[in-house]
């Protein structure tokens, strides 16, 4: 089901200009501030609209729900955490490291109206789900034409 | 454990005509999970990301020389809801590795927890180093 929701399109992206303004202060590994990317980061994060739900996805492996901070001010979601880099004991050789590591700071602007008191997360097998309500105010209303 | 067939759904000749059987779209794309390989010298010890993933949805294999890991999540988002942004383009992860002949396949251990797949897989005990006890002569 989840492939039919993102396998398709790629130019998403582009049409929701809510999230162009979503800035990724990505890994900062040894204090060096990461390139500020559009695209993937750490963790990923993925977005879907319901008319009463704003759902935002975080996909943190290893990471403990106790060890991540998330919180929202006004539309703006926040999730800062940090993933401690893999041990390599003496005499162990890595060969391969393509994990991410360090710490990371993720910034998401929701749309304009989510209410910022009614947010819930749940974390399950390395994967976050938040789910911020939006006003019922800012739905669209029909309007009669007498 | 569901077996999943890794050689059918992922490559299609192109021009090929698609199969009029029903390919459930959560088959059709995956992505590789990232991985971290450490060797010791008693085996190999390989970490793979698989967020969401539980036991249920994990599988781990080996055929002849070939490591399989695939995981598939079962998060189930509202029916009505609209995705509009997508860094993990799927919740399907498959991936494979070459097993070289100085590991022991039949000996894997695999852990899996919050997300995060463990697999050991041990040197064959003539591929371990041996200490050669030096005695005075």
């Amino acid at each position: 089901m989840w492939n039919t929701l993102f396998g398709e399109s790629t130019s998403l992206f582009d049409e929701f200009n809510w999230l162009s303004r979503e800035m990724d202060r990505l890994f900062e590994p040894m204090g060096i501030p990461a390139l500020r990317t559009a695209g993937a980061g750490f963790p990923a994060v993925n977005v879907a609209l319901e008319e009463d739900k704003v759902h935002v996805l975080l996909f943190a492996p290893g990471i403990d729900a106790a060890a991540l901070d998330v919180s929202i001010l006004g539309n703006v979601l926040t999730v800062k955490g940090r993933r401690e880099a893999l041990e390599a004991p003496e005499g162990t050789q890595a060969w391969v490291r393509e994990r991410p590591s360090g710490r990371f700071v993720r910034t998401l602007t929701l749309p304009d109206d989510v209410d910022p008191q009614r947010v819930e997360a749940q974390s399950r097998d390395g994967l976050v789900w938040i789910q911020v309500q939006r006003n019922e105010q800012a739905r669209p209303r029909r309007i009669q034409v007498h | 454990m569901a077996r999943n067939d890794m050689t059918t759904t992922e490559r299609r000749d192109v021009g090929q005509e698609a199969p009029r059987q029903e390919v459930s779209e959560r088959d059709r794309l995956f992505v590789q999970p990232a991985v971290d390989i450490l060797e010791d010298a008693e085996g190999i010890t390989l970490y793979a990301d698989l967020p969401g993933v539980n036991v249920e949805g994990l599988d781990v294999r080996v055929e002849g020389e070939t490591l399989f890991l695939s995981g598939t999540s079962n998060l189930a988002l509202p029916q009505g809801a609209q995705p509009v942004y997508a860094e993990q383009r799927s919740l399907a992860f498959r991936r494979r590795f070459s097993l070289s002949g100085d590991l022991d396949a039949s000996n894997i251990e695999a852990k899996l927890a919050n997300g995060v797949l463990k697999v050991r897989i041990p040197k064959t005990p003539a591929a371990q180093p041996r200490r050669i006890e030096v005695r005075p002569g």
